[in-house]
């Protein structure tokens, strides 16, 4: 099965552009879910994303109209290709959720709809870690056209920026210096606070871990949180959901059904929505 | 990947086929799960039914009741074998769901009910779904269930066919053998006639085929409903589905969130429900 993972944008100009061996964090949680198993008869290629000249550090409603354009056409040239079975996304924020699934030719999964689907089929109450508070908002807009935003008790934010979480990446590139690093561990220490934030004030039963930076902590958080006696709560991260939702759609022969993301070209619309 | 499927019923109730390979129609819907690629990499056992041995020909909330008794005492001593990987439970209706997934955690086993498992596929490519099933008793069973997964709201209808699972079963039979071609081409007519229903009537986006006794028709549903211009439906059978979010849940190495299906055994109870 081969699959293309297409990233929201690709920063250009910046200090912390994707680095010659790709981009780090995405990099990195692929190579947590290779050692699960999760890759085993997949082909995954990453995408050259669409360029974004000098990204501003915000990630709110702005932002993501600003990124979303580049990202469809990205989904339209690969979705032709003729050479993927499926495309993954993991743009925490989701751009061009409803657009991808109209117009792609093959399935799409992305990552926040997917770890939510299956947050929902294996808890009943599920709550999203994220970096900042509008990005959290962005989230809590999906979740109401999802239809699951009544298992999505909440989404909680480290108040900690994506570039400033990139850059810590790039910094500390061997894993174990930056894990010991008094900065990483700051960053580790409020994302566990606020997953017990979640568990204890908003009775989250699954976490998901959001933006692809905080996916590279899964293992140390996983850790820390079977420490505090919480092993009890599954821990989610999108790309990982999103793959497996792809070859579910694969093997299903299935596709976001187009009378659900329909174009004009629906052969038979409904009376009405 | 080793799994297994655990049949609803087995025993002198499994008329048809062989008790040890589950009987015949289950084995077509395997088959054309093979035939799809949804089993490659997956070493897969039918394991036997609790046996039942008075049958009666009504579907309802006592005879599921009763089912659910048997279906926990086998996941009990399937669990304790420790042989697979996971444990697909696909009997129409999830007899025993919540208290199956609690028998999983308890072992530490990924346990998935059919049902469930195709309503998350419905909403993951969807967002109106109707299901059809035999009988107006086991829909409204069907409705009960999908309210209490918490996706109520995206289950347009629930349709019947009208023909209980011992006869549709016998027809099917009839069919292989090669006596009784009309009766088997009735319940297609009458699953197509119910899903154009759902898309017209109801604007359902995507299908559920429920009962065990009709996913062998899927082939043959998609053709009618294809032939009839609805190709753009989408057509789901449960235990494939089942087997997706199976897989899916193997692979990310979680399990149904013990908070969510929980006993007194539940270290880090919510202070309140």
């Amino acid at each position: 099965m081969k699959m293309v993972l297409i990233p929201p944008y690709k920063p250009v100009g910046s200090k912390y552009q994707i680095s010659k061996e790709g981009p780090l964090a995405i990099n990195e949680v692929i190579e947590l879910i290779t050692r699960w198993g999760q890759l085993e008869g997949v082909d995954l290629d990453i995408a050259d994303a669409y360029p974004i000249e000098n990204p501003v550090e915000d990630r709110d409603e702005i932002f993501l109209a600003e990124i979303t354009p580049g990202f469809l056409k990205k989904v339209k040239e690969y979705s032709e290709m003729g050479k993927y079975d499926a495309i993954i996304t993991n743009g925490s924020i989701e751009p061009g959720f409803f657009g991808a699934r109209e117009i792609s030719r093959i399935p799409v999964a992305s990552g926040p709809h997917s770890a939510m689907v299956m947050a929902s089929l294996i808890g009943e109450r599920f709550s999203v870690l994220e970096l900042k508070d509008a990005m959290a908002q962005i989230i809590r807009h999906y979740a109401q056209n999802w239809g699951v935003s009544h298992k999505l008790v909440s989404i909680r934010n480290i108040g900690v920026t994506s570039i400033s979480m990139t850059r810590l990446l790039h910094k500390y590139k061997n894993k174990e210096e930056r894990l010991r690093a008094p900065e990483v561990r700051a960053i580790i220490d409020k994302c566990i606070a606020q997953c017990i934030e979640a568990i204890e004030r908003d009775k989250a039963n699954v976490i998901i871990l959001g933006c692809i930076p905080l996916q590279t902590y899964w293992e140390v958080i996983r850790q820390k949180l079977d420490e505090a006696g919480y092993e009890e709560i599954p821990l989610i991260i999108g790309v990982s959901a999103a793959i497996e939702m792809a070859k579910a759609m694969v093997n299903l022969k299935l596709m976001p059904s187009p009378k659900a993301y329909p174009t004009d070209h629906l052969k038979r619309p409904p009376e009405f929505r | 990947m080793k799994i297994c499927i655990l049949p609803p019923v087995g025993g002198t109730f499994t008329k048809y086929g062989d008790e040890h390979k589950g009987n015949f129609l289950l084995q077509t819907i395997l088959e054309n799960i093979r035939q799809k690629g949804g089993l490659d990499g997956v070493d897969l056992v039918v394991e036997k039914g609790y046996p039942v041995e008075i049958p009666q020909l009504e579907r309802d909330e006592e005879f599921f009741a009763t089912r659910s008794v048997g279906i926990l005492k086998r996941l009990r001593e399937i669990c304790n074998t420790s042989r697979y990987d996971g444990i697909l439970c696909n009997s129409s209706i999830d007899p025993g769901v919540f208290a199956g997934q609690m028998v999983g955690n308890y072992y530490k086993m990924p346990v998935v009910f059919a049902m469930q498992a195709a309503v998350h596929i419905a909403s993951l490519i969807g967002e109106r779904f109707s299901i059809i099933d035999l009988t107006d008793a086991m829909a409204q069973i069907d409705r009960r269930k999908v309210e209490s997964y918490g996706l109520g709201h995206r289950l347009v209808s629930v349709r019947a066919i009208g023909t209980n699972d011992t006869e549709t079963e016998r027809l099917c039979h009839d069919f292989t053998v090669g006596t009784n071609a009309a009766g088997y081409q009735k319940i297609i007519d009458a699953i197509v006639t119910q899903g154009i229903n759902a898309a017209e009537k109801e604007r359902a986006d995507t299908l559920l085929l429920a009962c065990p006794v009709i996913q062998p028709f899927e082939n043959e549903v998609r053709k009618g409903l294809d032939d009839a211009g609805y190709g753009e439906i989408q057509l789901i059978g449960e235990v494939s589905a089942g087997l997706e979010m199976l897989k899916a849940m193997v692979n990310m190495k979680i399990l149904p969130a013990p908070r969510a299906f929980s006993g007194d055994h539940l270290k880090a109870k919510p202070e309140y429900r």
